[in-house]
């Protein structure tokens, strides 16, 4: 057994794997209790209508069906309706009326998995169909049906959120030489994490204690909301337990409380039972919380050499039936004022208006920090296509405009202190790495002879670890995260983090932080996070926030040990504090190395011979509170060849150089990269929920939604640069994200390349060969 | 998502022969594609629970058909409401008669079709090829049974 403490910058083999890769892991669904119960749901088949009568007879018939459970019996409970994050409210079970295709109408409570199935086939509902608004501007137009009738507000728009100096930006385009505008689609999709959502209600009437198993990235916030939204039925937050097993997979997706949560629970509390609510495949893609859709149009000023001076953008986004997103309270449209992105505009405006449609609710954070793939996906976009109109190299664009090197901590014109960055370092390795001139002397050859050759760059920058306690909170909890750490007295440690891993590795990193700040072996190290019984308090893994806040806290707590341990060691020394040195994983006295105490030595000591006047054991907790936001950023370069007859695009190659600040362990940070530059091929190329005129869903199966697999997925390149954060204790960013957000507009930027010469301006992802190839046709390149 | 079907076909039947058979649901019955149940109402329309595939999804649709507008032995007007398997189906077909050459009778139909839910949804890309294969088959079955 390694008994070595490694610390930061180790590929220490993860600890989790032990369990997932022999199939030992515990997700929600093998988890089964004595006597439990199965919750299934009725779907509505429409995406707009009145609910005339629900008809349960046919189903409480079948021996096994306990129960159906409506809108109307949860209202007698004032459980009918659940608030948002987003000060909006979400039906649990619809009343009278239904918003979207395969919204939840009824559930069905019976004694087996199957038996409940057929109680859901079994249950009749006459509904009277509504006119359906699926397009958010129609849904603005005057005479367009007011879908949320609930509302005081008459009206399909939600809200209006802008930032930035709007006479400056509309004074630096009016004097500008050059202007570029385009109307930029930004698709619905969705996580399609392989484990759908789920959960176990546990209510025990005597202790009047409810235990939930569920599939959340935030069980702590979660048992809050738990707290406020049914305190009046009895449930206090002291009695509320939240266990979040292992996740497979979160994204983003399982940070909001959908209604099967909610009736898992009431029909625990009905019954005295367990019961168990388990998504199927398609309820998960069409019923929970979509990404994206964001109608984008941007426009960009420059100077005649290239130079950007001003940055104007206005977005329509479609929020579906509820705002029910899963951002900041403040930020309606999350982070997306971090649209200026690498560059160094001198003005910019930005503005986002939230609208109402007949599809299900979002607008989550999918694997990027609130909006911010969005916001990366646009000005990567508009800075090929100026360039491009510029006639120059989108390469040297980039270089030419980037904030340099010496203006960090820059502050960006819409209001964000960037901590730290070296975008010109980064975009050059890749440049390197890829060999980008020769790629551009053989594209102009293949054009000669009509071969499709293109090369896309992303330079682009995140905005992580949400974050800072006086802007960011979500329903007014300050986002904070917290480690608790505790020494036991044979040197060996429990540490637990307000955080959730879903397959980050956090039993690994966070180890490695405490093996980094107090030389115990990771070996020695056991994390745990998931559970509000035992976990201290934090918001939650999403957001690429665990590693800036929470692993902050982990280092701030293990700092706190050594404080200790030295004045132990001082004692056991019988030194003064001053006069100790620390060395990873002992002190000693300053002058004399074999004087020194090992900290399992100390550890021991702490609870066999503490000195006198000091309180015996060795723990500590930090909350902590991140003075700024952190901004990893990176370039890729993706090279395609697109077939002339197909239109299909085949990316020959993709390098990332990816700057994360000080990396805990390159080999998981390497495989999020990998991960994440794959769920950015899927919506550049493949994924895209659309739905018809009628609100029925495209897009609702893995039949149809194309999820890209080992056989998509190109070779990825990786390489780094480091440019620490200045305010993190290690020096570290985030990674979990970046890569979602960064390789779609690499990837349109090099498919747009390879089109330009034919008059192609911008084409919406996902750029199937079916969009490239009516273009060819259009161009006469293809019959 | 809506779809509409149109056709027309020569019946070798007199035309009162084929109106009879038209306006009878169990007579009808016998052509619609694997009818589980069939519960004549009151006058004019009718319960039907089928078995229905497209594409993976299967199972029993139930439907509420309701015979309007006859007008014997020229038009009828069949509209039906109905679904499972997380699907509403609404149907409106109109039926119309006419005498053909030597004691034959032409069959002028036409269907609105608004499928919603399920099958609307993972079943778009082959829901018309299905619906037109099994229309077709309908229609032979028809054409079999009346000119037996």
């Amino acid at each position: 057994m390694a008994t070595q403490a490694h610390g930061m910058g180790h590929a220490v083999k993860r600890k989790e794997d032990a369990r997932f890769i022999r199939g030992k892991g515990t997700y929600i669904d093998d988890i089964k209790l004595p006597g439990m119960l199965y919750l299934d749901i009725v779907r509505s088949p429409y995406a707009h209508a009145r609910i005339k009568a629900i008809h349960s007879e046919k189903a409480v018939a079948i021996p096994g069906v306990l129960a159906v459970i409506t809108g109307k019996d949860l209202d007698k409970y004032g459980l009918a309706w659940m608030p948002t994050l987003m000060s909006d409210r979400q039906m649990v079970l619809p009343i009278d009326t239904v918003l979207y295709q395969s919204q939840e109408v009824a559930a069905v409570l019976a004694t087996e998995r199957y038996i409940a199935a057929d109680g859901v086939a079994a249950v009749e509902v006459e509904y009277e169909p509504l006119p359906v608004v699926v397009d958010p501007r129609k849904a603005l137009e005057p005479g367009a049906p007011i879908l949320r009738q609930d509302r005081e507000h008459k009206s399909n728009h939600i809200w209006h959120w802008e930032v930035g100096d709007k006479a400056a930006a509309d004074t630096a385009f009016r004097e500008a030489a050059v202007k570029v505008k385009q109307d930029i689609y930004i698709p619905r999709i969705h996580v399609s994490s392989i484990e759908t959502c789920g959960c176990i209600a546990r209510w025990e009437p005597v202790e009047g204690k409810l235990t939930l198993w569920m599939t959340t990235q935030a069980p702590h916030a979660i048992r809050t909301v738990v707290a406020l939204v049914a305190g009046h039925l009895g449930l206090a937050e002291h009695k509320i337990r939240v266990i979040a097993p292992d996740i497979g997979g979160g994204f983003g997706g399982k940070v909001p409380v959908y209604p099967g949560y909610v009736l898992a629970v009431a029909a625990s509390v009905l019954t005295g039972k367990p019961v168990k609510w388990i998504e199927d495949r398609m309820e998960n893609m069409q019923a929970d919380s979509f990404a994206r859709d964001y109608h984008i149009t941007a426009e960009l000023a420059a100077q005649k050499d290239g130079t950007l001076t001003a940055l104007r953008v206005k977005t329509i986004a479609d929020h579906g039936a509820f705002d029910a997103a899963a951002n900041p309270s403040k930020f309606p449209a999350g982070l997306f004022s971090i649209c200026t992105g690498s560059y160094d505009f001198k003005s910019a405006f930005a503005e986002v208006d939230g609208v109402y449609t007949n599809k299900p609710p979002g607008g989550i954070a999918y694997r990027c920090s609130f909006r911010v793939t969005e916001a990366s996906y646009m000005i990567e976009r508009m800075a090929d296509i100026v360039a491009h109109e510029l006639g120059m190299d989108p390469a040297e664009f980039r270089l030419k405009n980037f904030i340099p090197p010496e203006a960090f901590p820059y502050q960006s014109p819409l209001g964000w202190t960037y901590d730290s960055g070296n975008y010109q370092a980064a975009l050059r390795k890749a440049m390197e790495k890829i060999g980008y001139a020769d790629l551009r002397r053989e594209q102009a050859e293949k054009r000669k002879r009509g071969e499709l050759m293109g090369i896309g760059i992303s330079s682009f920058t995140e905005i992580v670890g949400a974050g800072p306690s006086h802007t960011f909170d979500i329903l007014g909890l300050k986002m904070f995260d917290s480690a608790e750490i505790r020494i036991h007295p044979t040197g060996k440690v429990v540490a637990r983090f307000g955080t959730k891993s879903q397959g980050q590795g956090h039993e690994t990193t966070y180890a490695q932080i405490i093996a980094h700040e107090l030389g115990i072996p990771e070996d020695d190290i056991v994390v745990e996070e998931g559970d509000t019984d035992t976990a201290p308090y934090g918001l939650g893994t999403y957001a690429s926030r665990s590693t800036p806040v929470a692993g902050a806290a982990g280092a701030m707590a293990a700092r706190k040990i050594r404080d200790k341990a030295r004045k132990i060691a001082a004692h056991l020394l019988e030194a003064h504090e001053d006069d100790l040195a620390w060395e990873r994983g002992k002190f000693y006295v300053k002058g004399s190395p074999d004087r020194a105490k090992t900290i399992q030595e100390i550890a021991f000591a702490a609870y066999t011979n503490h000195p006198q006047g000091l309180e015996a054991g060795l723990e500590a907790v930090s909350y902590y509170d991140p003075p700024n936001l952190t901004f990893p950023f990176g370039s890729y370069i993706c090279v395609v060849d697109i077939d002339n007859g197909t239109g299909e695009v085949k990316i020959r190659r993709f390098v990332a150089v990816d700057d994360c600040g000080n990396i805990i362990n390159p080999m998981i940070v390497e495989g999020q990269i990998h991960g994440g530059l794959t769920m950015g091929l899927a919506p550049a190329l493949y994924e895209e929920i659309t739905y018809d005129e009628d609100g029925n869903i495209r897009g609702g199966s893995f039949m149809d939604y194309l999820l890209p697999t080992a056989v998509e997925t190109p070779r990825w390149e990786t390489d780094k640069t480091t440019t620490p954060s200045p305010h993190h204790p290690l020096g570290a960013k985030g990674v979990g994200e970046s890569a979602t957000v960064g390789a779609p507009a690499a990837i349109a930027n090099a498919v747009i390349d390879a089109l330009w010469h034919l008059g192609v301006r911008h084409l919406d992802i996902p750029i199937t060969p079916w969009k490239v190839w009516k273009v060819l046709r259009e161009r006469g390149v293809t019959e | 998502m809506a779809l509409h079907f149109q056709g027309s076909l020569m019946i070798r039947a007199p035309r009162d022969k084929v109106w009879a058979f038209l306006v009878d649901p169990q007579a009808v019955s016998k052509c619609l594609p694997d009818v589980q149940r069939l519960e004549v109402q009151e006058e004019g329309t009718f319960k039907a629970v089928v078995r229905v595939g497209v594409g993976f999804i299967r199972g029993d649709f139930a439907f509420d058909v309701a015979m309007t507008d006859l007008q014997a032995p020229t038009h009828a007007v069949l509209t039906g409401r109905g679904g499972g398997l997380g699907t509403a189906v609404d149907v409106r077909s109109a039926l119309d008669l006419a005498d053909g050459e030597g004691g034959t009778t032409r069959l002028d139909w036409k269907a609105d079709v608004v499928v919603s839910g399920t099958i609307a949804s993972v079943g778009a890309r082959v829901l018309s090829s299905t619906v037109e294969k099994k229309t077709g088959e309908l229609f032979e079955c028809l054409k079999a049974q009346l000119e037996g």
